[in-house]
């Protein structure tokens, strides 16, 4: 049994259906990807998980019907970190970790901010600015930070490397990678197919609301069609 | 003289500021200017009054307002349930809020007036002697009681929302609902707590309204103005600006009528607000001002 089991999985917005039944299963532990481009549906599949939108099809989690408000889907352990670098801007970081660690009791969450200080230092220095004024690479940080304060079961990352510098792209993979280390299941949107395909153990192809390809991080890596058509190479 | 209407300035600031922040505070969580504020307050002057009257024995003022602030969270709730509750549900434009919240402002005051005459009923006298002197100047012993009491509520309420988690999540749904949701924020509780506060400022500011002016069915609505135009003086949804703001126009209106007469007070307001919108339109705070009614 898979952590988290995607079946038939329905989302419409309006009378437009952006999701047609699609099925995924996540490991325990492991790195999934979801990759495909603009508007095929991934973080529409995210939000769907967190209880963001409305959805038919069913979602269990650890083998229970997945609750479908978000505070709850929260509180059981299932954190998404937004695309779009969604800091609270008006709030200080430190405000802005501590928001991550709501669904908590906030027991320990001295030990959870420093944490996330020992891996972001830079958020340690910054810890009383405003978030709104980091640059877009703290921001990207900030709210990696601010999901692992929640300790996550599962850490669903929308294209957490868009829009940043190389190196800075490097830097969150890297984290990513040491996310998965520390044990955590991660489930990983992204455009960037190439180096999510490289850390990712399984990987989902979504194309126009639908699965059209799944497999090993590496066997979706040399397949030829994947490599035409996500990964900028030619046949 | 002067230290004495600066005195009064800031005890009528006071109230000012508690209207304010109960405007302020449904501004920021929900992004809508709540005017049946006002009617909610006048409703609430009339429960203390009666309360204050008939209990026997007369109980003192702090147990009046506890009661009334009660009485003003079971309203407030009830009326986020019955009229906010649906216009959310059904997502609709920001103006549904601005309309049914002005409507139920004017309809509970054109309730009250079939029941109560305009005359103002004065709420029992809280004190033997109405005045106590500090050096020479003449103070009020009401104007001193609404300063603490309005003085303590603000910052039992700046404290909960700049100091504890609940306000931390309110600050945070007030910024960004969406992402708010992703922290396991249940945005239904933040509006429950939002409507419970403006609840207990309108059964306080009630009170002590009712105290300083005598209750009539028009003192909230008239009064809500002030607060109002506090709040936009303060940059809508900035509590800090709005308390800020409360306090000026309570002591430039008392300086004002006292040089002027209280004939012209009201245009004073308006002049003081329009004035502020054009050198500052974001307000005090600079934040949310865009978004004002
Ligand atoms: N709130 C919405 N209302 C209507 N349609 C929407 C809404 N959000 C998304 N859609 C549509 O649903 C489809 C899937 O959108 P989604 O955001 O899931 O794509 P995506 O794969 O995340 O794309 P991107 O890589 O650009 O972020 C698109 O056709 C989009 O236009
Ligand atoms: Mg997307």
């Amino acid at each position: 049994m898979s952590l988290l089991e995607i079946r038939g999985l329905k989302v419409s917005y309006g009378y437009v259906e952006a999701l047609h039944g699609i099925d995924m299963d996540i490991e325990e532990g492991r790195v999934t990807a979801l990759i495909g481009s603009n508007g095929a549906g991934k973080s529409t599949t995210i939000k769907a998980i967190s209880g963001m939108i409305r959805h038919s099809g069913s979602i269990t989690f650890s083998g229970k019907e997945l609750p479908s408000s978000s505070n709850k889907v929260v509180k059981a352990g299932i954190i998404q970190i937004p695309e779009g670098r969604r800091v609270f801007a008006g709030l200080s970081v430190e405000e802005n970790l501590k928001l991550g660690a709501y669904s908590l009791d906030g027991k320990t969450i001295k030990e959870d901010l420093e944490r996330q200080y020992e891996l972001f230092p830079r958020l340690r220095e910054r810890s009383s600015q405003d978030a709104g004024t980091l640059s877009g690479g703290e921001q990207q940080m900030l709210v990696i930070a601010r999901g692992l304060m929640a300790h996550p079961k599962i850490l669903m990352l929308d294209e957490p490397s868009l829009g940043l510098a190389p190196i800075v792209v490097n830097e969150v993979f890297r984290i990513i990678e040491s996310i998965k280390g520390a044990g955590t299941t991660v489930l990983l949107v992204e455009q960037n197919a190439n180096t999510s395909l490289k850390i990712s153990d399984y990987a989902y192809v979504l194309e126009n609301g639908h699965i059209v390809k799944e497999g090993t991080g590496s066997s979706l890596l040399s397949d030829p069609a994947i490599a035409a058509a996500y990964l900028g190479k030619r046949e | 003289m002067f230290l004495q209407l600066l005195f009064n300035g800031i005890s009528l600031g006071a109230v000012y500021a508690l209207i304010a922040v109960g405007f302020a505070i449904v501004f920021s969580v929900l992004k809508f200017s709540n005017f049946a504020h006002g009617g909610m307050i006048s409703i609430c002057a009339y429960i203390g009054f009666f309360f204050q009257k008939t209990v026997k024995p007369t109980p003192p003022i702090w147990v009046t307002i506890l009661f009334t602030s009660l009485c003003g969270i079971v309203m407030s709730l009830f009326l986020d349930r019955i009229v906010y509750a649906s216009i959310r549900r059904n997502k609709s434009p920001k103006n549904y809020y601005f309309l049914s919240s002005l409507t139920i402002s004017i309809i509970i005051t054109a309730i009250l007036n079939v029941f109560f005459s305009k005359n103002p009923l004065a709420y029992p006298m809280l004190f033997s002697s109405t005045t106590f002197n500090v050096g020479n100047i003449r103070i009020s012993r009401m104007d001193t009681m609404i300063l603490i009491v309005s003085v303590v509520l603000l910052v039992l309420l700046i404290f909960l929302i700049d100091k504890t988690k609940v306000g931390l999540a309110m600050r945070a749904v007030s910024i960004d609902p969406e992402t708010s949701k992703l922290m396991g924020i249940n945005s239904n509780f933040i509006i429950l707590m939002t409507f419970s506060l403006a609840g207990i400022l309108a059964g306080v500011s009630g009170v002590l309204l009712g105290c300083k002016y005598g209750v009539f069915p028009d003192l909230g609505q008239s009064m809500m103005i002030k607060g109002f135009i506090a709040s936009v003086i303060g940059g809508l949804g900035s509590l800090g600006g709005a308390i800020a703001a409360a306090f000026l126009l309570g002591i430039i209106e008392m300086f004002w009528t006292y040089v002027m007469g209280s004939l012209s007070t009201p245009v004073m307001t308006f002049v003081v607000m329009l004035l502020f919108l054009f050198i500052r339109p974001q307000g005090i705070s600079g934040r949310f001002a865009k978004e004002k009614v």
